[in-house]
This record gives C-alpha cells, structure tokens and sequence, in this order.
C-alpha cells in the first residue's frame, strides 16, 4: 500500500511543483507583454540610459527569462522578493502587511458562508419543495446572479448610506482598534460571504438530498434518531465533499474577488495592493502577488484531496 | 378469566396509500396479521407485493419524500403505533422494533465507523462514553459471531465483508434489546454460502431473547423449518396465511401453489425448467374489483374479476382468499375446465366475505 | 460570483464535481419537455434577453438616442418622463448609457462563449480521443489556468496591452477553456467506453464523420447549457472590470463603468448605479434560468425537489 501511495503523492507533488514554475516562469515574462519598452514608458522619454538599465535590471529585463527566474528564485528563497517600483518598500515587508488583512476578510467570508448555507442547505434538503426550501432555493438562485461589486453596493447603500449603522469604506486594524475592526469587516465579509452561501446553498442540497435517500439514512432512522441528529451527524458528512472542493477553490479565485471587494471598500489588503500594482505598472509586486497565490491554490488543491480522504475513508482504500 | 392474550405485535385491517406524482397507490389492502414473542413469521411474495412496505410501516419509517396515509392499526404490545405522536413513536424504535435491512452495503453509513452504527439505538437515547460504546459494540459483535470484534467495531462498513456486514446490521438491531424484529430480506444480497448462517444466527437470538420476527423473503423455501407461520402476499394483500407446514404441505391459494412450484426441490422428480408464473402483478394505482390474481391464475373463471373472493378457513388457523381454492373442488381437478361455481362447493367453510 | 469570474461555473455548482456522461442523458429529455410546453419562467426569462438585446441594438441607431450627450439642464434627474431611467452627473441619459453598455457586455459575452466552446471543445476532443501524453499535455495546461488569479492575469494583460472587447473576450473566454474541456473530453471519455466510437472505428468510418455524427451531438446538450454559465461568467467579469475601469475608457459606457461612476452619488442619485446594476442583475438571473431549464428539464426549485 504505502509505496503505491508514496509513488501517488510524489507524482501529486511534482504536477503541483511543475505548475508552480510554469506559473514563475510566466510572471517573470509579464513585462515583455508590453508593446515597446516598460523602462521608457515608465520613466519617460527622456530616461537616460543608466535609469533604463537600473529599471530593466528590477523587473528583470536585462537577461533571458529564465535567469531572470532563477534569479528571483534564489533571491524568493532568502526572503527577498524584490521592491516596488512605485514606493521602493521591500514586496516581502508589504505583503506581511497586507496579507492578515486578506486572509481576516476571506475566513469571516468563509465563515458567514458555511454559517449561512449549512443550515440552509440541511432544512432545505430535508422538506425539499417545502415552503422553506422553496423560498431558500429562489432566494440563492437570487443571490448567485447579483455580482459581487452589486451586492456590495447594495449593502453599502442599505447599511451606509440609508441606516448609517456601518462605515462604507476604511479600514481599522484589529490591533489597533478590535471593535472598530469588526465594524468595518461587516460589509465586505457579508459581500464576499452572502455569493458564496448561495452557491455552497445550492451545492451542499443538492448532494444532500442524494444523501438523505440512501437506505442507511433511512435504518438510522429505523433506530430512532432524531431528525436533528440524523442531519448533523450522519448525513452531512458524507454530503460534504462538494462542498469542501467549492471551499478549496475559492482560496484560489479569493484574490479576484478581494480585488473588486478591496476597492469598493478600501481595505487595504492584499487586493487593493494588486490594483495599485497594475495601475503602476508595479511588475515586482504583480509576480510575487502571483507566484503567492498560485502556491495557495496549488496547496488548498492538496489540502482538498486530503480532506476528502478524511472525511470519506473508502477514497483512501480505493486509490491504493 | 385469564388475561386476554396481548401479541407483541398485532396488525389489524391495515390499508396503506403512498401518493405519487400520478395518483395514489393502493399498497397494502386490508392486511392482518400477529406475531407472539419467540414466534417467527415468514411474508412471502414477489417484489411489488407490498411486503417491504408493510415492514416500514410497521416501523413507520418511509422513504424521505414519500407520502403515506394509513388506516387500521398496528398494535405493539397493545398500544397503537398509528395513534400515538411521532416522538412517542420514535422512543419505541431501536427499543422495541427494529430492523434489519436488504442490502448490508447501502444500509450502513459509509463514514460512520461500525462501533457508533452498531450503539446507535443506545444512543439515540442515552449518552454514551467512547470506552463505553466501543466496550458494547465490542459484546455486541461478539454475539453476531464477528471474528475479531473489537478491531471490526472500529473499522468502516467498506473493510468488512458482505456477511460480516450484514452481522453488524444485525448487531445494531439487536442492540436496544427489541421486542420486534423486521427483517426484509436479510440475505438476499448475500452469497449463497453466508446466507444459512445468517439466518441460523437470526434464529439463536430469537429463541435466546423472545424476539417476535417478521422475517420477510421472496423465496418460500427459506422458510422451511424457521416460521412457524407464512404469510403469502400477493398485490397488497395476504391471500394465504397458516402454518409452515399446512402452506407449504397443503396450500390452498392458486398463488402460493404456484410460488411453491418454482421452488427447486432436493426430493422428488427432477425438473429440468422450474416453472414460473406467466404475467406480472396488477397496477396499484388501479382499483381491483375481484381477485388481484385472476388475470394470471390458471384456475380463474368469471366471477373472479368481479367479485371478491371469500376467505376460505381450512383449519388450523390456516385459511386463504380464493373464489376456487386448490384441493377443495368437487369436479374435475383439470384447471381449463374448472367451471364457475359457487364458493360453497368448497370443502372449506366460507366465514365471511374477504377484505374489500 | 464576481469573485470567480472565470475559473469555475459556480452557477452550475451542482455538476461541477462531473459534469460526466450522465448529465448528457439527463439533459435530453429534458429538452424534449421544454419544448412541448414552456412554463411561464422561461418565456419571462427569455423575453427579457429579448428585450434586453434589441435595445441594445436598435436603441443606440436612433437619432437624438446618444449615449454621450449630456443634458445640462437635467444632471442627476430621477427616473421620471423625459429621461425614463434618469439621467447621471453629467447629465447623460441612463436608458441609452445602459443601452449601449449592453453592446459591450454582449459582444465580450458572445467572444467568450466562441472561444470557449471551440477551442475548449477542440482540445477535449483531442484529450479524450488521443489519450496518453496528449491528454496529460492538455490536463496539465488546463491545469495551470485554474491556479492563476484569472481576473488579476485579465487585468494586468488589459493594461498593458491596452483596453478593447476583442481582447477582453478572448481573455475571459480562454479562462472557461478548462470547463469546456472538461466536458467534451468526458463526453468522447463515455462514448469510447460505451463502444460507439469503436464500432465506428472498425466499419471504417473517418474520424471527422465520428466527431460529426456521434462525438458533437452528444456533448452538444451539455456544452450548450455550460454555454449560458459561461455568457452570465463573461457578463459578471466584463462588469466587474469596468467597474475597476479595465474595460473601454470612461465616455464608452458600459455596466460596470457606469456602477463605478455612480459610487460617489449613491446617497443623492442611486439610480444611477442602481439602473445598470439591476439591469446586469436580471440578464445574469435570465441566463441562469434557462440554463438552469435547460439542465434539469424545469426551473430549478421544482426539479430538485421532486426526488
């Protein structure tokens, strides 16, 4: 068994570290996607030519791509992602920054949304075509079609504008200020969260009610368990692996979708940094943003197929 | 005056409606039946007889979206499981009814280790420890003869083989100590090899604890020498009941006769083609005026599709639902010219008209 | 969704995990009964494209219908007769801006949906029919397209590259190239091993006749439902790139341009957010709807209910 599993999780590991360096490799060539030259359109035509060397030789210009990789590569390992173009602070420094903002706003988000679709999901599944059921499928159906930069605008003008209970935009850092930090996390974590409820609503019920029609749901029963327990505990488990697989991929599309959710509220995370990058041509910042979130897909796809062995123990077996 | 005899369980007149998209069916007509604490009995009958349908609503649990109306009642111990609240009813499950399912791959939970399937009914009720549930699941394997209990109460349903499986369904029925077993079809997706001692496992706790069992099975020569009594259904309705022996020995009802046929036997002539029974059962969703099993009884004649057929006591708390029961004609025994005739002609004494 | 824009069909959650053969065989039926009998969600549904599309066509052709003329004497006017859906700062007539801001959400949307399904379906193809390194080759592609920020990668090539639909479709549509090939590849997958392709191969028939006759119409019902996922995908990302003003350059009207102008007024003029923002919202809950009809035979609440 183990060397067959061995053998499996090597070839996992050298796909995931094939797709890493391609995605490098790419980042690295970002700035010759440009037309002409990114050292004049960034200085000016009348750079002299040592501030076009200096420019060409940060965004890594003045070799072949793939010294340029091996280049940023080494210099990754230590520690040392380059600087930013724009205000000369190490990209390393400014993603330690911005990151915990980030990640703070993705797991509410994550939270909001399993708080929210599990329940749902398991009333839903278990009366479908019920009242319940009807008014929770039309309402997710509702909500997966409003994007989310709509959806945000929507709660700003409700919570901000019309109720002023809630700040539209800023930011206050946990340390700094904890209550004020949840304040400002409600609208972009309801943002982010209420869009992902839907789909995991939609998702999570419709496995559900697969689940719910198997006969051991139905001698669970047969021994006298509660409807409630019978939910929580025998059915949604074996019902969760959609799900877990939508929640792996979001950690891959969260940064899309905090660029647009950091913008419109001006939090200052990881997203609104990528936006200022691409306005200023940052290319340093643009590929270790990359390069950082391609490796958090790669691991939460790794993570997932863990998972799913945990909480389905015949995938294990069956793989072997 | 004694006490009056109170059965463990006492189905009487039982009509059963499950609505569908295209109208309701009619799948359980008028059904009867008791069962005394240690006695077994056998419900026989093609799939689509109603005789799973009986076991869940005996226990009263359908399929999730499956919409069921019921009248007579289902006595257990004298109280009616059809009259009382559902949490009152749910406190009897794992307690005092049970049951154990067809197919031991998809009546187990596949990530759920056995140990917390098999103390399920316990739980249900009482909190139990982790060293307390693996303690019992351990005891309770044990006694269904699984090898190596308490390594198989840790492991998942998809490590066991199908007997072992089907032992631990078994277990789990047996764990709140019930007074009614239900089992449908216990071995039928069992190997043929597993399926006897399974079986003769079934019938050593039913002698040692007084289980009252409705073993339900679509083949009559499982029976044999295990239930005391049969029941033959047929479209929703018993149409033979007796004892094991005058049913198999005797039968009355065209129906069982024919079932009985297509059972390969060990004695006798040996038949190369075991005969089937042409046709198939009539549609639930119509009504049936006379007998359901006219349209492929060879002895049939016109008054059976208008009329229902009586019932027919031959003795011996054995009796049947037949306009022309097997073996009490007073003609000729050839089945193309059985003759309508009144059902008096019978040597059995017609009581009363049958179930409608 | 707006946060996926183009890497997963969340829309279509639900067959996400395998979008395998049998949905193929659901999905005819399916078909089958939409068209005896239509319910009242899907004439709605489709009338409101209907309606959404030939404004958008015709509306902008008219004169005296400019999107960028400004009416001075009206800035920021409530929806109300003269100016339907009000007018913005600028005094610019919503109706013809949002009229006009549906050409561009279209033609991304159509660009998708083309380069989605032919070189999605051309590469699935070529997966699930050559196999082996072919298949690993592609996998491995699809692959890395799903573990790159696609609406980062989208806006990053826009700027450098310059703002335009052209390449703003083809962008969108190359990121729901994996989906489409997903399921043509499952769909010649579950043929090969149902032996059509096989006995086709052994009565000699060519290759392109199999892909013609067998391969295309059986992924055709599958293909075409993700199809209206992808079209709400490109909408969703279209308008979320204007919004963040990677789309046309500002006076070009478009859905999320003409959101993001209305932010700073949303206290005293909402309408003009409010207008394109509904508008998007319903043409993305259309487009669902029928793909939605189209999966599963019947508005999704019914179906999913009835088992």
């Amino acid at each position: 068994m183990s060397a067959r599993l061995l053998r499996r999780a090597s070839l996992r590991v050298a796909r995931a570290a094939a797709v890493l360096f391609t995605v490098a490799l790419g980042a690295a060539a970002l700035p010759r996607l440009m037309p002409g030259s990114p050292a004049l359109a960034a200085l000016g035509p009348g750079a002299t030519p040592e501030q076009v060397a200096a420019y060409n030789d940060r965004v890594g210009m003045d070799e072949n791509v793939l010294a340029a990789l091996w280049q940023w590569l080494t210099d990754a390992v230590h520690g040392d992602l380059g600087r930013s173009l724009l205000n000369d602070v190490p990209v390393a420094t400014e993603l330690g920054d911005r990151i915990p903002v980030t990640l703070e706003l993705f797991l509410t988000a994550q939270i909001v949304a399993l708080a929210v679709a599990v329940p749902v999901a398991l009333r839903s599944a278990w009366k479908p075509g019920g009242v319940f059921d009807r008014v929770a499928t039309t309402g997710a159906f509702v909500v997966t079609a409003a994007p989310g930069f709509v959806l945000g605008l929507l709660l700003i003008y409700v919570a901000a504008v019309q109720m002023r209970v809630l700040p539209a935009t800023g930011w206050v850092r946990f340390t700094d200020d904890p209550v004020e930090n949840l304040r400002h996390l409600v609208l972009p974590a309801l943002t982010l969260g209420l869009t992902e409820a839907a789909v995991f609503t939609r998702t999570l019920r419709v496995q559900l009610m697969d689940t719910l029609d198997q006969p051991y749901i139905a001698a669970a029963r047969g021994r006298g368990m509660s409807t409630r327990r019978l939910l929580t505990r025998r059915a949604l488990r074996p019902s969760s692996l959609p799900l877990v697989t939508l929640v792996g991929l979001g950690i891959g599309t969260s940064l899309g979708g905090s660029v647009l959710v950091e913008t419109l509220f001006a939090v200052p995370g990881i997203g609104s940094l990528v936006a200022t990058a691409i306005a200023g041509r940052d290319f340093p910042v643009l590929r270790a943003v990359i390069v950082v979130s391609a490796a958090g897909v790669v691991a939460a796809t790794l993570a997932v197929d863990l998972l799913y062995r945990r909480l389905d123990p015949r995938i294990a077996d069956a793989r072997r | 005056m004694t006490p009056p005899h109170i059965p463990v369980l006492d189905v009487r007149s039982l009509h059963t409606h499950i609505h569908t998209a295209g109208g309701p069916l009619h799948v359980l007509h008028g059904v009867s039946l008791t069962i005394d604490a240690g006695e077994c009995l056998g419900v026989v009958g093609e799939s689509g007889s109603g005789k799973s349908v009986l076991a869940r609503t005996v226990l009263g649990v359908h399929g999730r979206t499956v919409r069921v109306e019921n009248t007579g009642r289902v006595l257990l111990h004298g109280d009616d499981l059809l009259d009382i609240d559902p949490r009152q009813r749910r406190r009897r499950l794992g307690g005092g009814i049970t049951m154990v399912h067809q197919d031991p791959m998809t009546s187990l939970n596949p990530v759920v280790r056995v140990v917390d399937q098999v103390t399920e009914s316990l739980t249900n009720r009482t909190r139990m420890g982790r060293r307390e549930r693996l303690r019992v699941a351990t005891e309770l394997l044990a006694a269904v003869d699984v090898p190596d209990p308490e390594r198989r109460a840790r492991a998942y349903p998809h490590e066991l083989s199908g007997g072992l499986r089907q032992r631990v369904g078994i277990a789990a029925a047996l764990a709140g100590d019930p007074a009614l077993l239900l089992a449908d079809e216990p071995t039928t997706a069992l190997d043929v090899t597993v399926q006897r001692t399974v079986l003769d496992l079934m019938d050593r706790h039913r002698a040692a604890r007084g289980l009252a069992t409705l073993l339900i099975t679509h083949d009559i020569g499982l029976l044999y020498g295990r239930a005391e009594r049969i029941a033959v259904m047929y479209a929703g309705r018993i149409v033979e009941t007796g004892p094991t022996e005058a049913v198999t020995g005797r039968p009355v009802h065209p129906y069982t006769v024919a079932l009985l046929r297509s059972v390969p036997r060990v004695t006798g002539e040996l038949r190369r083609v075991l005969p089937t029974i042409p046709g198939s059962p009539p549609d639930l969703a119509l009504p049936i005026a006379g007998c359901p099993f006219a349209p492929r009884c060879e002895r049939a004649s016109a008054v059976c599709g208008t009329a229902p057929p009586p019932r027919v006591d031959v003795g011996e708390g054995h009796s049947a639902h037949c306009h022309h029961p097997v073996g009490r004609e007073t003609t000729s025994t050839t089945a193309s010219v059985v003759v309508p005739k009144p059902a008096s002609a019978a040597t059995g004494t017609v009581v009363e008209e049958a179930a409608p | 969704m707006s946060d996926t824009p183009v890497s997963v069909p969340s829309g279509s959650a639900a067959s996400v995990p395998d979008p395998s053969g049998l949905v193929v065989v659901a999905a005819r039926p399916a078909v089958a009964r939409a068209r005896r009998r239509p319910p009242v969600g899907v004439l709605v549904a489709a009338g409101w494209l209907l309606v959404v599309l030939l404004t958008a066509l015709i509306l902008p052709l008219l004169p005296g219908c400019d999107p960028l003329r400004g009416d001075f004497t009206h800035p920021s006017a409530a929806p109300g007769p003269g100016h339907w859906f009000g007018t913005d700062a600028n005094g610019r007539d919503l109706l013809y801006r949002t009229a006009a801001g549906a050409r561009a959400s279209f033609a991304v949307a159509a660009l998708t949906v083309a380069v989605g399904l032919l070189v999605g379906g051309a590469l699935g193809v070529a997966a699930g029919w050559f196999g082996g390194w072919t298949d690993r080759v592609i996998g491995f592609a699809a692959d890395l397209l799903m573990s790159v920020p696609t609406l980062i990668l989208v806006m990053i090539v826009v700027s450098l590259r310059g703002p335009g639909l052209p390449l703003i479709g083809c962008l969108i549509g190359a990121f729901t190239v994996p989906a489409f090939m997903r399921i043509s590849r499952a769909s010649v997958l579950s043929l090969t091993e149902r032996g059509f392709v096989q006995a086709a191969r052994m009565i000699g028939t060519s290759p392109l006749r199999i892909l013609r006759r067998e391969i295309v119409p059986h992924m055709a019902p599958v293909a075409v439902t993700f199809a209206f996922t992808a079209t709400t995908i490109a909408i969703v990302a279209e308008g979320a790139l204007s919004f963040l003003g990677f789309s046309l350059p500002p006076p070009a009207p478009t859905w999320g341009g003409i959101i993001a102008e209305g932010r700073t007024t949303l206290g005293s003029a909402p309408w003009i957010s409010m207008v394109p923002a509904t508008v998007l919202c319903l043409t993305v809950l259309a487009f669902n709807y029928l793909g939605e009809h189209l999966r599963s035979g019947a508005p999704t609440a019914r179906t999913e209910s009835t088992r």
